[in-house]
């Protein structure tokens, strides 16, 4: 395996050399920073020409990490990302919607080196997930609020046709301008969120609104209410996900340490509540020279429900109360079983927009008391990820 | 007599709520359709002064993009330009409408 490494290694250097040129010069954190971001947006620019470039946009990624203050990389993309890159056609929706496998897919690597230039770390893993909340295939074009949105479309459209109509058989002095005016208003109501903001019957001119039916100014209330209502039934949809990981240092070989683990997840309705069903199974092997040389085996299963208190759109709070079931097939610490029964509740806490703060208590229900403490630590993932 | 056809290719995933094309010929209108994927329509026997509505919204991603296109013989057609849409017209919002106004020549 050090060969495997020594081989990513030098193909990382190779490109590097090899595409000198392109290679952007690093001068401060926040160039860094920007060099990070321009990357990025060249690995999601569906313009590459072929696979060799792509790779070679990945191993430039990897190569400007390295060069970091914390010298490592981490890669996390879809294979339909990277055929993507190669056949920029792949993005069209007959195409794309063909693309399942690759889609859902997952690929990710992460590698750091010690101060002398060693591995000190390498990751890997491969994952692939059934995700029926994932917007770009789940659409709305059937829902109920599809019908309101064609409602209101049909109005404003027959409204425009009936306007311009008008306008010219009357010779109106302005009509050009009448004209634009409509059209502006119509473009800057277009977002670039994916969301559709109905016009007001306000924002038009007057002698536009009595083209406009009498319906009209429901659209706006009755769409907003059914387009939420057909979001979050999409978004309660079953999500399973299953992927295994393999971790590699300079001492150890290819199986010593690694994971595999399923995920699903499934929302359940309720008005003031969103809840989610939540089952996780793990099973991990660890292996370590650091104190006395063992392997740990482990299997770990999670059931729970996950509920948000909502405020409007956004969640304040977070519980997850759950039971863990836990078998350690090898390994066992000092004094520790090698069945465990727990009860667990995650609790999470909204304290400012991006920051929450989670407490997580553990419950022994075999020997009846406290796992551990009360938990109480700052999550510095869930921040980034916000 | 003209011919127009209407090219609309979506990318990025799949349109949310569709793509419809509403065609009037004096205030009347003629033909209408909603379709759920990128789709060619080929308007025949043209014959005076039309409007063309294309509206409906792309795919809900970071990466949505819809491209119009009219495609048409010049010497038959007479497009407003001052008063359409561009043509070809590329939308990456999320709403994306086309409003094209021509007259057979």
């Amino acid at each position: 395996m050090k060969k495997i490494i020594l081989v990513l290694c030098l193909l990382v250097s190779y490109n590097a050399f090899c595409q000198e040129q392109k290679t952007l010069v690093v001068i401060d954190e926040s160039t860094k920073n920007e060099v990070k971001k321009i990357i990025s947006e060249e690995i999601t620019d569906k313009k590459s020409a072929n696979l060799q470039d792509v790779i070679a946009n990945y191993f430039q990624l990897a190569l400007k990490d390295l060069g970091g203050e914390k010298q490592k990389f981490e890669l996390k993309t879809t294979l339909f990302n990277l055929k993507a890159q190669a056949n920029k056609d792949l993005w069209t929706d007959y195409n794309y919607e063909k693309e399942k496998f690759s889609r859902n897919f997952q690929i990710e690597a992460r590698l750091s080196l010690k101060d002398n230039n060693r591995i000190n770390d390498f990751t890997y893993g491969f994952g692939w997930s059934y995700n029926g909340r994932n917007r770009s295939i789940n659409t709305l074009i059937n829902s109920k609020s599809a019908a309101i949105y064609e409602n209101y479309k049909d109005d404003l459209t027959n409204a425009q046709e009936a306007y311009f109509y008008y306008l010219e058989q009357t010779n109106d002095s302005k009509v050009k301008e009448k004209r634009d005016k409509i059209r502006a208003i119509k473009d800057k109501y277009k977002s670039d969120e994916n969301e559709i903001k109905i016009i007001p019957l306000t924002e038009f001119p007057e002698d536009f609104r009595r083209f406009l039916s009498e319906k009209y100014e429901s659209y706006k209330e009755k769409f907003i209410r059914q387009n939420k209502a057909d979001i979050d039934s999409i978004a309660r949809r079953p999500y399973f996900f299953i992927g295994v990981n393999n971790s590699l240092n300079d001492h150890s070989k290819i199986l010593d340490n690694y994971k595999i683990q399923t995920v699903f997840l499934k929302g359940v309705k309720r008005n003031n509540l969103k809840m989610e069903i939540d089952f996780r199974n793990s099973y991990k092997v660890n292996d370590s020279v650091a104190i006395a040389a063992f392997k740990r085996k482990e299997f770990s299963s999670q059931l729970g429900l996950n509920i948000s208190i909502m405020t409007k759109e956004i969640s304040f709070i977070e519980l997850k109360p759950n039971f863990e079931y836990k078998r350690v097939f090898s390994g066992l610490m000092e004094d520790e079983k090698k069945n465990q029964f727990l009860a667990n509740a995650d609790l999470r806490v909204r304290v400012l927009k991006t920051l929450w703060v989670p407490l997580i208590l553990k419950y022994d229900i075999e020997n009846g008391k406290f796992f551990g403490f009360l938990n109480i630590s700052f999550n510095f993932e869930a921040v980034k990820k916000e | 007599m003209a011919n127009l056809t209407l090219q609309v290719i979506v990318s990025g995933g799949l349109a949310d709520y569709g793509i419809t094309y509403r065609l009037y010929k004096k205030r009347q209108l003629i033909q209408a359709k909603k379709y759920e994927r990128s789709f060619e329509k080929t308007f025949t026997d043209l014959d005076g002064q039309y409007s063309l509505y294309i509206y409906g919204t792309g795919p809900a991603t970071d990466d949505k993009k819809v491209t119009i296109k009219l495609l048409f013989d010049d010497s038959e057609i007479d497009l407003f330009e001052s008063m359409s849409s561009d043509n070809p017209l590329e939308e990456k919002t999320y709403e994306i409408s086309g409003d094209y106004y021509f007259k057979t020549t």
